[in-house]
């Protein structure tokens, strides 16, 4: 993104030192240019012998050091900026928990092979968005998937939903929880991961 | 931020306030200003948050277009049948590990609001999320089951990590080999075998007691505790905060050893495989071994073994025989 002088919202930025980069500029970077790598990051995350929960904890120290970073100035490139920050912090984390890495960190040139045409993540999610979203309600357990169509299509409150569908507010609120986690999960998660789907 | 044992900023952490301010703020009849201001000042707290909340926010926005993929088949107008779309669901999900990642385990919870038991397999790993965010990680072989009330858990058999919300009006216990173990805001790990056990407190204060009411056989745990009790024994030692952190690798699936004897480090492995490792040479009882390893990886394992100690190795059935057992 070009960044103008008349497009920075200063009072947005919460980090006025940093000053660089509209809060409202970065954030719209991140949600087109950075979410859709998630797969591809999560896939050198766990490439680099990572599991479980250090994926979820490295993804998020990524997305911190990305935001402190682009702050200043948005990358031309957003792929490679993304899996340098990526691969500094994995080998950080290795050092950090003193654990040797036995075959060492995920080479970052199979991870450009694995998706080398360019923008192609975002291009297919932008294709395939309709296909991408039925996949991912398939994957919602039913009373929640119900849950959340109530909430976003009929646009009802917990209460009407919770009427609707003859169940207390709160566990409304838990059905919309578990469904906004499972959500960002499956729909940032690569295609592949999903297997055979209905 | 680093993994380990600051789990109030772990990712997961972050991900659930995220997911509850956004859920929060689309109900839009009870949102105020002031609700929004603190949004804004929790946003503004850190980069993990701000980016978190995007990431959850942004996901949630496509789900506008739901309403464009109805003729296809979705709608809450169609009745869906209960009971086996949950089963596939779980299935589906726990193949894919969704449980571990997600943390969803408490939402299995509560669609089966009755006692319920919860097992792994030997090397699976499961973490169950209760109503009010306590969470229980279960590790390999073990068995645990929870009352419907979710304050009172009974460890049959193997190993838990407890990360515990207290709450002094219902205090959370756990029964295991004879014994209680009640939190006093805490997070702890229990492991039981061959009758005894053994807690590691991690954080905050637990207390321990036999259920024979054995007076010198209670202890108040303060965090690097760790205690062994049997029937008619306590035992309280010490362990570093880097001990500690080395003993609960086992949730990122790797084991830490630290100068430990190589019979002792296969007893350990072997709790995580169905191919089990056998020291034969009696003479590789005083090798001690230090590192890290997965601890799904039986072949990583006895090629350590080999490169270190230029020790055999020799895959026979479900066993893979480490040293000169006979082979020479």
């Amino acid at each position: 993104m070009v960044e103008t002088p008349d497009t920075r919202r200063k009072t947005d930025n919460p980090h006025p030192e940093d000053a660089g980069v509209s809060t409202h500029d970065l954030k719209a970077w991140f949600v087109r240019e950075v979410l859709p790598l998630e797969a591809s990051l999560v896939q050198f995350l766990r490439q680099s012998r990572l599991h479980g929960e250090d994926i979820a904890d490295l993804r998020q120290d990524v997305y911190v050091r990305i935001y402190e970073r682009a702050s200043k100035q948005i990358p031309l490139s957003t792929k490679p900026f993304v899996f340098a920050i990526a691969r500094n912090l994995v080998i950080d984390w290795y050092r950090h928990n003193r654990i040797v890495p036995i075959e060492g960190v995920a080479d970052l040139e199979s991870i450009e092979i694995a998706s080398d045409e360019p923008g192609a993540d975002r291009r297919a999610i932008a294709r395939d968005e309709l296909r991408h979203l039925k996949n991912a309600l398939d994957h919602l357990p039913p009373r929640c998937r119900e849950a959340l169509i109530l909430k976003r299509v009929e646009k009802l409150t917990r209460p009407e939903i919770a009427q609707r569908m003859g169940i207390s507010e709160n566990t409304v609120k838990v059905h919309l929880t578990a469904a906004a986690h499972l959500l960002a999960d499956i729909l940032y998660r690569d295609k592949s991961d999903l297997g055979g789907n209905p | 931020m680093i993994a380990g044992l600051d789990h109030e900023n772990n990712a997961k952490a972050i991900e659930a306030q995220a997911v509850e301010w956004l859920i929060a703020r689309d109900e839009h009849q009870t949102w105020t200003d002031e609700d929004q201001q603190r949004l804004d000042a929790w946003l503004a707290q850190s980069p993990a948050h701000m980016t978190a909340f995007w990431r959850v926010e942004a996901s949630w926005n496509r789900t506008e277009l739901i309403a464009d993929i109805r003729p296809f088949g979705f709608g809450a107008d169609q009745p869906q049948p209960r009971g086996l779309p949950w089963l596939v669901f779980f299935r589906v999900a726990a193949s894919l590990g969704l449980f571990a990642v997600l943390g969803v385990g408490g939402y299995l919870y509560f669609a089966r609001p009755t006692v319920e038991t919860f097992a792994t397999p030997i090397g699976g790993r499961k973490i169950v999320t209760l109503f009010d965010g306590s969470q229980i990680e279960l590790n390999t072989d073990t068995v645990l089951q929870i009352s419907s009330n979710q304050r009172e858990v009974a460890l049959i058999k193997g190993e838990a990590l407890f990360q515990i919300r207290h709450d002094a009006e219902h205090p959370f216990s756990v029964s295991v080999a004879g014994h209680k173990v009640t939190d006093l805001g805490t997070k702890f790990l229990i492991r039981t075998n061959q009758g005894g056990l053994r807690v590691a407190l991690v954080e905050g204060r637990a207390r321990i007691e036999p259920d024979n009411g054995a007076q010198d056989q209670i202890a108040t745990l303060v965090p690097g505790d760790v205690a062994v009790a049997t029937k008619t024994s306590l035992a309280v030692t010490k362990k570093s905060e880097q001990e500690l952190r080395d003993e609960l690798a086992w949730q990122k699936g790797i084991l830490i050893f630290n100068n430990t004897p190589l019979t002792d480090a296969a007893a350990e492995f072997n709790r995580y495989n169905t191919v089990k490792i056998v020291v034969g040479d009696p003479n590789a009882d005083h090798l001690k071994i230090n590192g890290a390893i997965h601890a799904n990886d039986g072949e990583e394992f006895a090629r350590l073994a080999k490169n270190l100690f230029e020790l055999r190795a020799e895959q026979r059935g479900n066993e893979i025989i480490i040293g000169s057992l006979d082979v020479h």
